[in-house]
């Protein structure tokens, strides 16, 4: 035990503001955060041992059914590089999106268990889903490579890129979620919102086509849409033929510091007034 | 108390005083609003009022105390008394509504063995989640790793993953985690009763050195022979507030009280009371008397009345009553053990008939249960007066199960019939018997170590 006038003290009172997400207190458990983001990539694993190789293969799928739609009706989608690359890297990343989103938004209610016996800031839970995700990055980064050089679409200089364009797409995910799970302490209901929003999102966003095919008025507008900047930012850095829109990727990046903080928020009352219903 | 609001942010200054002062809770309150039904619970952890119309329930109201370091503080209630509640809010898994409470040191709170524990990952896994949850690091972790896989018990099936194990072993997989967590402030919810009993006997003892060496014990029990075992003082919250604050044996008993135990019974000052003016002539045998409880209590050694007794002492039962009218008369007692089973019944041994001849007058009797007899656990007694010389037995007065006891087995270095053993003896009765063991081929062990040495 340490001496009495070195020790730490705990100050136990009723929270106010943002304190309960305070980062001080995620570094003083980073060593937690590690064990969870593990504890994620783990359990992930033993459960379903293809749960990675579920990340390309889903996309697949999905691509094989629309460049055969596409062949039968001719459409042409705008993209400078192969249709099935585009919408194949599309795919990855919209579900990549996705998946780390609901997740996030039920990461509470996932360690609901153990928050309600022991203590530890409830923002660790959400950012280990999104820590443990960059897994997942890695191996569909090397999946849309894979097609990409086997199609012959070379690889360009703003590859450099890649990182920070992955990182902003994360950063929407965790945004989104973390969103979602304050809104969905107060009513769990609002996970379906979560759900249909992201479903539409799929056919809003240029994931099956490039935002060249709509009208230019619509294309300036269209640029609110963050999932515009960020797919153009990481389709951009990695196919030398694509180039990155850097207003719209900033207007991206920008979007997504205010939804988390928009998020962080919501989940810093909803976790501040309501720890037991979480 | 203080006032259940207080604006300080700070910590207190550090003095000398301070420097002992592990916990130091002040106006703590919890509030939840009831918002549809009776059972509906709305939390609101904020110090603003609820906007909405509903009636607010105090889980917690201004609760204050002051704990120094090293103290064991066992929180004790009935159901719903906020114990729980208490514990939590010192945990930070809630938080209050007002009030503060600063705690000194590393605080690590055991509300549930294994915690947290993942059922398709490995026990080595799950040690490294539980472990990095109650705050240690990966590096403490890796040092520890071999003493809590050996604590535990289970071996080779670290590797196999905890859905494989059985509950017993999960258990022990938790607790041996937690017992080698090493806090300045330790707060504990009723985690102690798992695994067999040789591995409960490991984890009592593990607990001891963990509330030894200078530690600041929280507990929350409503065992009051484990509250006695592990703590020197003791809170007893009622209905979210602090009803008593003070020695363990001191407010148990005074729990105990609450929860039906009751050590005396007396009539009221209106009761009739024997002619002793009138000379006594005594009847033969058969002839039918008359008498009346007066009061009773149950007594410890030192002839004080006491809800709770010591495995180690001896409980008395005295009784108090009146003879109108001269006869036989035979005191008698039955005890009852925890399950309300009868396990005997009890009267004076002296067999000269005289002694039980009652002239009318008021009387005493006390009947002395031997210490390291009863078991732990609460004991009722009914009383009786009764005239064996007659048939079917005369009974003056019978009062059923009209006292009852606590019995508890401190810490206090007594010497004890549970041995090396954990405590959780079965059965009513757990007497202090006397053993002789010895080993019988000794010659033979004597002849193999000379001819070894030779």
């Amino acid at each position: 035990m340490s001496a009495p006038s070195k020790l730490p003290v705990i100050h136990v009172r009723p929270e106010r503001g943002a304190g309960v997400l305070s980062p001080l207190e995620v570094w003083r458990f980073r060593a937690l955060l590690w064990q969870m983001t593990v504890r994620n990539f783990q359990s992930r694993v033993v459960i379903s041992p293809l749960s990675l190789v579920w990340g390309f293969i889903r996309p697949d799928i999905m691509t094989l059914a629309f460049v055969y739609l596409r062949q039968i009706s001719g459409a042409d989608f705008g993209t400078e590089v192969p249709y099935a690359l585009y919408i194949f890297s599309g795919f990855c990343l919209w579900f990549l999106f996705q998946d780390t989103a609901i997740q996030v938004a039920g990461s509470l209610a996932a360690d609901a268990g153990v928050s309600q016996k022991v203590y530890f800031p409830k923002i660790l839970s959400p950012l280990a889903i999104v820590l443990s995700r960059w897994v997942d990055v890695l191996i569909i980064a090397l999946a849309v490579l894979a097609l990409q050089l086997a199609m012959g679409v070379p690889v360009g200089p703003a590859f450099v890129y890649l990182l920070p364009a992955v990182a902003t797409l994360l950063l929407l995910a965790f945004a989104l979620g973390v969103l979602f799970a304050g809104l969905m302490i107060y009513h769990p209901d609002n996970r379906k919102f979560l759900e249909t929003l992201l479903y539409l999102g799929l056919f809003l966003s240029p994931v099956l086509f490039s935002k060249k095919i709509l009208p230019e008025v619509a294309q300036d507008f269209y640029l609110f849409n963050p999932m515009v900047g960020i797919l153009s930012a990481i389709r951009g850095s990695m196919f030398a033929p694509e180039t990155i829109d850097f207003l719209a990727w900033q207007v991206a990046a920008g979007f997504s510091v205010l939804l988390s903080c928009l998020g962080l928020f919501v989940l810093a009352g909803a976790a501040r007034n309501n720890a037991e219903k979480i | 108390m203080r006032a259940a609001k207080l604006a300080s942010k700070a910590p207190p200054p550090v003095t000398n005083e301070s420097q002992l002062i592990a916990v130091d809770v002040r106006g703590l309150s919890k509030r939840y609003r009831l918002s549809s039904g009776a059972t509906d619970l709305s939390p609101t952890g904020s110090a603003k009022k609820p906007k909405k119309a509903g009636r607010d329930f105090w889980a917690l109201k201004d609760v204050s105390f002051t704990l120094n370091r090293g103290e064991r503080l066992a929180i004790i209630g009935h159901n719903g008394a906020g114990k729980s509640t208490l514990l939590k809010l010192l945990s930070r898994v809630i938080n209050p509504t007002s009030g503060e409470a600063f705690l000194h040191g590393r605080a690590t709170s055991l509300l549930e063995v294994g915690t947290g524990f993942n059922p398709n990952l490995s026990g080595r896994q799950n040690i490294y989640m539980n472990a990095a949850l109650h705050g240690m690091s990966r590096a403490e972790i890796d040092t520890k790793m071999k003493a809590i896989i050996d604590f535990s018990e289970i071996g080779q099936f670290v590797e196999e993953p905890v859905k494989t194990y059985s509950t017993g072993m999960r258990s022990r997989l938790g607790f041996s985690v937690a017992a080698h967590i090493d806090p300045d402030i330790l707060m504990l919810d009723e985690v102690l009763s798992v695994g067999d009993a040789s591995f409960q006997q490991k984890c009592l003892s593990r607990m001891d050195d963990l509330t030894g060496n200078g530690r600041t014990l929280i507990f929350v029990s409503h065992s009051m022979d484990s509250v006695s075992r592990f703590c020197d003082r003791a809170i007893w919250l009622d209905k979210g507030r602090v009803r008593a604050d003070g020695d363990v044996m001191a407010v148990s008993a005074e729990y105990s009280k609450s929860t039906g135990v009751k050590s005396s019974i007396a009539s009221g000052a209106n009761r009739r009371k024997p002619d002793t003016t009138q000379p006594t002539k005594f009847l033969p045998a058969g002839a039918v008397g008359e008498a009346e409880l007066i009061s009773a209590k149950v007594v410890n050694s030192a002839h004080k009345t006491s809800t709770v007794g010591k495995l180690s002492d001896k409980v008395g039962i005295a009784f108090e009553y009146a003879v109108f009218a001269p006869a036989i008369y035979v005191p008698t007692i039955a005890l009852y053990g925890p399950d309300s089973r009868l396990l005997f019944w009890s009267v004076p041994s002296k067999n000269i008939l005289d002694n039980y001849r009652l002239a009318v007058g008021e009387y005493s009797a006390t009947v002395w249960i031997p210490g390291n007899f009863l078991n732990v656990g609460r004991y009722s007694v009914s009383l009786g007066l009764v005239g064996p010389d007659h048939s079917p037995m005369e009974r003056y007065f019978l009062s059923e199960k009209a006292l009852s006891f606590q019995m508890i087995e401190p810490l206090d270095g007594a010497a004890s019939a549970r041995g090396i053993l954990p405590r959780d003896f079965p059965g009513p009765l757990r007497p202090l018997s006397e053993w002789d063991m010895q080993r019988l081929d000794e010659h033979v062990a004597l002849q193999t170590s000379s001819t070894k040495r030779a």
